[in-house]
């Protein structure tokens, strides 16, 4: 059963009263299936949290169908099977921890007690027992990230959308969110969570979506997607003053000289062969090797390539 | 149904904490007392009926400065909301936009009841200061003071549901003049001819008159109580303030969270 579908969902802002028109979906589809955690991926401004909104109701699409656990987005019976955490989550700086989450359940049509309970278990759940009474206009962006994630678990949902839920968190609170998104998919619920972080998801997701400038560039498993992205060589060598030996930088597919440090250069190399030969004779010829490294292709990198590759397809 | 009421309820509440913190509360509860307080100088230098003096500009006082706090509080109640964010989260939740309009109205209306009851003490230690006390009537003026401060709200919840809180709180106050002074407009031109006519009785049709919300005088002057015009003008309050926010629920229904 498919938790989320979404099929060539399209939508543009502006356009009227002079604003100019910008198309932040042109043709967005993916599929999630029940009890998966799913990656949402793409730059920022690559149309993530415009089909995350449309998906909730908050806008609605200008073509494509959307369903959120059967229902369309504005439908109601899926509300209360949902948990949602907004980009930059924003709550009501008056309140405690425990009463933003105990709001939040009432809303979602829990008792006063059960949310009570709901709530005290979800702070400590999410890290911060220790700050349950304290006043949200005393937390960091890290402790506002996750009494989000409190709420949107408050009333145990089958499906939980998170925007960019590891944003402004520190390294450990990052390893403690994704071990949290784990646990909730080993617990059968549905995690669907976008971030412009591609390790965020490797660690956490089997499959993804990869979106960039409103348009889906890949679906499909982790593993899959990292077979897709280059690997490059990199080889760091000081050469003091000597020449480089024949044939070193023209084997590399770049180069540049490393800034701030006299003498060094850095040479890529996209062929493991090439860069392992390029190493020797560097040795041979008495060069510092500085550094020598296998080097993934970035996403940012990959979007980029995916996206020339796209524009040149059209143009063919 | 339950369901909605309940989250009504919460949203209600949390309405009205986070209202009665704001700065702004402060400083027409400052105005307000100042309002009161001139009417005290004023009715103190006048010649004859001091506490009659005092009990209509503290009225009309308590009046304008309910107003003011409408007007303020109405103004921002959904578009801040839109602008801090903190509405989507609110909206994924199983609650209406209509519900939440309501909600939200509900407990602007909480700050702006509490408000009446604060500003009339006030003017009440005042009034006992001049050794003249509490009069049954008072409730009536409060009360439809209260009212026409509702209505004032719900026209600027449904302004904060379109545009910006700068705007709504112009066309508030645009709302406001209007309301006061249609009927006495109405008045004047009653022997115009031309396009001004329709335009006037347009107009009545459309704003409520605040002049029929008024009954500072049966205070003041001791004026007889008509019931029936005193239902019927809580029905014309309630029946407009009740059809604004209405409106304010449908706007917010039809706008997107963009």
């Amino acid at each position: 059963m498919m938790a989320i579908r979404v099929r060539g969902f399209r939508k543009r802002f502006g356009g009227s009263l002079g604003k100019k028109p910008h198309q932040a979906a042109h043709d967005i589809g993916f599929e999630v299936r029940t009890g998966q955690v799913y990656g949402f991926l793409g730059p920022n401004g690559a149309g993530k949290t415009t089909t995350i909104k449309a998906l909730l109701g908050l806008i609605r699409a200008d073509g494509g169908t959307l369903e959120i656990l059967g229902d369309p987005p504005q439908a109601r019976g899926w509300r209360h099977r949902v948990g949602y955490l907004p980009e930059h989550p924003a709550f009501y700086p008056y309140l405690s921890g425990a009463e933003t989450v105990v709001m939040f359940g009432r809303l979602a049509g829990m008792t006063d007690r059960d949310a009570r309970r709901a709530a005290d278990r979800l702070l400590d759940r999410v890290g911060l027992g220790h700050a349950k009474t304290r006043k949200l206009s005393k937390y960091s962006k890290g402790m506002l990230q996750r009494v989000g994630l409190a709420q949107a678990l408050v009333a145990d949902p089958e499906l939980l959308i998170l925007d960019e839920p590891l944003t402004g968190l520190d390294p450990v609170g990052r390893r403690e969110l994704r071990d949290l998104f784990r646990e909730l998919g080993d617990e059968g619920r549905t995690v669907f969570y976008s971030t412009h972080i591609l390790s965020d998801a490797e660690s956490t997701c089997r499959e993804v979506c990869i979106v960039s400038e409103g348009r889906v560039r890949y679906t499909g498993s982790v593993e899959g997607f990292d077979a897709g992205r280059d690997r490059r060589y990199s080889l760091v060598l000081d050469h003091g003053r000597r020449a480089l030996p024949d044939g070193l930088v023209g084997a590399a597919c770049f180069s540049q000289a490393e800034p701030g440090h006299g003498h060094r250069m850095r040479l890529d190399f996209d062929d493991r062969a090439r860069a392992e030969a390029a190493l020797r004779a560097a040795l041979d010829a008495g060069l510092e090797v500085i550094r020598y490294d296998p080097v993934q292709e970035s996403l940012e990198d990959f979007f980029m390539r995916m996206v020339a590759r796209t524009q040149q397809e059209e143009a063919a | 149904m339950r369901r909605q009421i309940a989250a009504l309820a919460v949203l209600a509440q949390n309405t009205f904490r986070g209202l009665v913190r704001r700065q702004s509360l402060l400083n027409v509860a400052i105005l307000g007392v100042g309002l009161v307080l001139l009417a005290l100088v004023v009715s103190s230098i006048s010649y004859g009926f001091p506490a009659r003096i005092l009990r209509s500009l503290g009225l009309s006082g308590v009046g304008i400065a309910l107003n003011l706090l409408a007007l303020l509080l109405g103004a921002s109640l959904v578009s801040e909301e839109m602008q801090q964010r903190t509405l989507y989260v609110v909206l994924t939740r199983p609650v209406d936009r209509g519900a939440y309009v309501v909600g939200r109205f509900l407990g602007a209306a909480a700050v702006v009841a509490c408000a009446s009851v604060g500003f009339y003490g006030v003017l009440l230690a005042v009034l006992w200061g001049v050794e003249a006390g509490w009069q049954s009537a008072d409730a009536l003026a409060l009360g439809f003071m209260t009212l026409e401060a509702t209505v004032l709200l719900a026209f600027a919840t449904l302004m904060s549901c379109l545009t910006t809180p700068l705007l709504a709180t112009g066309l508030g106050l645009g709302f406001w003049v209007i309301s006061a002074s249609i009927d006495d407009v109405r008045r004047l031109l009653a022997s115009a001819e031309g396009i001004v006519v329709p335009i006037i009785e347009a107009a009545r049709w459309v704003v409520p008159s605040f002049h029929v919300l008024n009954y500072r005088d049966v205070a003041v002057y001791g004026d007889p109580v008509n019931l029936g015009a005193v239902a019927a003008a809580a029905g014309h309050g309630l029946t407009y303030a009740v059809a604004l926010v209405a409106l304010a629920a449908f706007a917010l229904s039809r706008r997107e969270l963009g």
